[in-house]
C-alpha cells in the first residue's frame, strides 16, 4: 500500500516536496503582485520536478553515467525520470521567459502589476 | 506530419530575409501538405489501426505514435481547419510580426496533432506544453491592451494545469513504471487504489483546465476576445478539441474509470449552463462567442460522460461541427469587427446592411450552432439527445434544450443588431480582398453540407466511437503490432 510506496522514496526530500508545492500554490492563489505568482508557479514547478526525480531514485545506486570501467546499468538509479525532468525544466524556463515578457507588456498598459486592478475585461 | 511542420516552423525566420511574405506562404503551404497527409491515412487507419515505432525501440518500451481511428479522425480535422485559417490569414495585416505569427500558428498544429497521435504519456505532455506556449504567445501578439491581460491569464492558468499534469504522470510512472499509454491501459488495476484516484483526479484537473470545463474555464472568455480573430477561431477549433482529445483518451482507454466519466457528464452540463446564461449578458460579441463555444463544448463532454455508443458517436460529430461553426463565426465577426471598428454591440450595429455577404456567413454560422435543421449542428445534437434519452437522463436533455433556447435568444439578438439597426454613416464600404473571403465560403459549404448529407461522414463517427470504447483492442494492437505505415 503507501508503505511500498514510501519505500522507494526519501522521507525528507517528499516533505521538501510538499512544502514546495504548497507554498508553490498558496502563493499563486493569494499574492496581488502578478510578478509574485508567477515565481510561486516556478516554486511548484520545481517541487513536481524534484517529485518526479525522487521517484527514480533507488538507495545504493549511483548516477545514470557511464563514469567508471565496468559500470552496469543495474548499478545506476532509473534514468527515465531525468531524462523527463530536464524536458520538463526547459518547459518550466519557456514558460517563465514568456509569462514574464508579456507581463512588461501588461505593466506599459496597465501601469500596475496588482491582480485586482487589470480586470478591463470584465463582463 | 509532425517532423515536417516542426522543420519549416524553425526555417520560417530563414525564409523571411528571402521574401517579406515567404512566411505565411510556407505556413500555408505545410498545412496543406499535412491535410493530404492525413486524409490519405484516413481509410487505411480505419481498417487496422498503426503503430509508428520511432528509433527502433518496440513498446513498451520506446515512444511510439498511435494512429487509431479516433486518432487520425481528430488529425484530418485539425489540419484541415488549421489550413483553412491560414489561407485566411494570408491577407491579414500583421506588420513586422508575420513570421513569428505564422511560426507560432505551425507549431500550434504541430502540437495538437502530435497530442492526437502519440501513443506515449510523457509525450503526449511535451506536445500539450508546445500547443499551449504557442498559444500564449499568439493570445498576446497583438500587443494591445486585451491580448496582453488575456495572454498573462491565459499563461497562468495554463502553468497551473501543467504543473498538475505533471504531478498525475509521475505518481503513474512511480507506480507502473512505464510511460507507453497501452501499457499503463493494461495494468491500471494494479495500482494502488487511493494512488490511482490521486493520479486520474490530477490528470482530470489538468486536462479539464486545457479542455475548457467549468469551474476551470474563467481563462476561455478572456482569451477569445482578447486574442486576435483567427487565433480565436484557431483555438476554439483545433487547441481544445486536442486537450478533448487527451481528455478522453486518458478516460476511457487508459484509466477506464467510470465514475470520472459520470462526474465529466455532471461538468458538462454545468458548463452548458452557466456558460450560456453568461453569453446573455454580454455586450462585446467576441466574448459572447467565446461563452457559447464554452456551451457548445459542455455538450460534447457531456456526451463523452454518457457514454454509449451513440452518444459517442453524436459527440465526435459534434466535434467536427463545432470546430467549423466557431471557426465560420470567429473568421466573419474577425472581419466585421476590423471594419466597424471594434466587436461591442454598439460599433456593431447595423452592419449587416453594409457587409451582407459577411453578416450572412456570421448568420449562417449562428443558425448551425443553434440547431436548426438542415444545417449541421441539428444532427449532431439530435444525436446526443437522443442517446442522453435512452440513457434515461431525461431531466438534462431537457436542460440542454433549455440551453439552446437561451442560445437562439442571445444570437438572434445579435443578429437583430446586425441586420435591422439603420445603416452607420461612419463606416464606408471596402471591398473584401479574396483569401478572406475563400475560406469563409469553404467553411459555409462545409455547415450546409454536412447538414445536408450527414451519411457522407457517419461512418467516419461510429469507427472513431468504437475506438473511444473498445479498450482491449487498443492494448493489442499496440504492444503486438498494427499495420505497418
Amino acid at each position: 500500500m503507501i508503505e511500498r510506496f514510501l519505500m522507494n522514496t526519501h522521507y525528507i526530500v517528499l516533505i521538501g516536496v510538499i512544502l514546495l508545492l504548497i507554498i508553490g500554490f498558496f502563493g499563486a492563489l493569494t499574492k496581488r503582485n502578478l510578478i509574485k505568482i508567477l515565481i510561486a508557479l516556478g516554486i511548484a514547478d520545481t517541487g513536481v520536478n524534484l517529485f518526479f526525480i525522487t521517484i527514480g531514485y533507488i538507495s545504493g545506486k549511483t548516477a545514470p553515467i557511464f563514469s567508471k570501467n565496468g559500470l552496469t546499468a543495474s548499478q545506476m538509479v532509473d534514468p527515465v525520470p531525468q531524462a523527463l525532468v530536464l524536458t520538463a525544466i526547459v518547459i518550466g524556463v519557456a514558460v517563465l521567459a514568456l509569462g514574464l515578457s508579456i507581463i512588461i507588456r501588461v505593466y506599459e498598459h496597465y501601469g500596475t502589476l496588482n491582480v485586482s486592478r487589470i480586470k478591463r475585461m470584465r463582463g | 506530419m509532425i517532423a515536417v511542420p516542426l522543420f519549416v516552423a524553425f526555417s520560417i525566420p530563414l525564409l523571411g530575409y528571402i521574401h517579406k511574405k515567404a512566411g505565411l506562404y510556407a505556413m500555408s503551404a505545410t498545412l496543406l501538405f499535412n491535410t493530404f497527409l492525413s486524409f490519405s491515412t484516413l481509410p487505411h487507419a480505419f481498417e487496422k489501426p498503426i503503430r509508428v515505432i520511432i528509433a527502433g525501440y518496440k513498446p513498451p518500451f520506446g515512444i511510439n505514435l498511435a494512429i487509431t481511428p479516433f486518432s487520425i479522425f481528430l488529425a484530418c480535422l485539425i489540419s484541415l481547419m488549421g489550413f483553412i485559417v491560414s489561407i485566411y490569414l494570408l491577407k491579414d495585416e500583421t506588420t513586422e510580426t508575420q513570421e513569428k505569427f505564422s511560426m507560432l500558428i505551425l507549431l500550434v498544429v504541430m502540437g495538437a496533432t502530435g497530442i492526437v497521435l502519440t501513443g506515449d504519456i510523457f509525450n503526449m505532455f511535451v506536445f500539450l506544453e508546445i500547443m499551449s506556449i504557442s498559444s500564449y504567445a499568439l493570445t498576446s501578439i497583438r500587443k494591445d491592451r486585451k491580448g496582453s491581460e488575456a495572454g498573462i491569464k491565459f499563461l497562468l492558468v495554463g502553468s497551473i494545469s501543467s504543473t498538475f499534469l505533471l504531478l498525475g504522470i509521475a505518481i503513474i510512472y512511480n507506480q507502473l513504471g512505464t510511460l507507453n499509454m497501452a501499457d499503463i491501459a493494461r495494468r491500471f488495476s494494479q495500482m494502488n487504489p487511493k494512488l490511482a484516484f490521486a493520479a486520474v483526479s490530477f490528470l482530470f484537473l489538468g486536462l479539464g483546465i486545457e479542455s475548457e470545463m467549468f469551474p476551470l474555464n474563467a481563462w476561455a472568455p478572456d482569451v477569445y476576445q482578447g486574442a486576435p480573430a483567427p487565433v480565436a477561431a484557431l483555438f476554439s477549433a483545433v487547441t481544445v478539441k486536442a486537450g478533448l482529445y487527451a481528455m478522453i483518451r486518458f478516460l476511457y482507454t487508459i484509466s477506464n474509470n467510470s465514475s470520472f466519466i459520470k462526474l465529466l457528464m455532471l461538468f458538462g452540463i454545468a458548463t452548458v449552463i452557466v456558460s450560456e446564461l453568461s453569453a446573455l449578458k454580454q455586450t462585446d460579441v467576441k466574448r459572447m462567442l467565446g461563452y457559447s463555444s464554452l456551451g457548445q463544448i459542455g455538450v460534447i463532454l457531456f456526451a463523452v460522460g454518457i457514454g454509449t455508443k451513440t452518444a459517442l458517436e453524436g459527440a465526435v460529430f459534434h466535434f467536427v461541427n463545432h470546430a467549423v461553426l466557431k471557426a465560420t463565426m470567429f473568421l466573419s465577426i474577425g472581419l466585421l469587427a476590423k471594419y466597424a471598428g471594434g466587436s461591442s454591440f454598439e460599433e456593431l450595429k447595423g452592419i449587416g446592411k453594409k457587409y451582407p455577404f459577411l453578416a450572412g456567413v456570421f448568420a449562417i454560422g449562428a443558425l448551425g450552432v443553434m440547431g436548426f435543421p438542415p444545417l449541421n449542428g441539428f444532427m449532431s445534437k439530435l444525436m446526443i439527445l437522443t442517446a442522453a434519452a435512452k440513457a434515461e437522463h431525461v431531466v438534462l436533455v431537457m436542460l440542454v434544450l433549455a440551453a439552446s433556447v437561451v442560445e437562439g435568444f442571445y444570437y438572434f439578438r445579435v443578429l437583430q443588431v446586425m441586420f435591422r439597426e439603420p445603416e452607420p454613416t461612419r463606416i464606408e464600404k471596402r471591398s473584401v480582398s479574396l483569401a478572406f473571403v475563400i475560406p469563409l465560403v469553404v467553411l459555409v459549404g462545409m455547415i450546409v453540407g454536412i447538414g445536408l448529407f450527414p451519411g457522407v461522414l457517419m461512418p467516419y463517427f461510429k469507427g472513431a466511437a468504437m475506438d473511444i470504447l473498445s479498450r482491449g483492442d487498443y492494448i493489442s494492437v499496440m504492444l503486438s503490432g498494427g499495420g505497418a505505415l
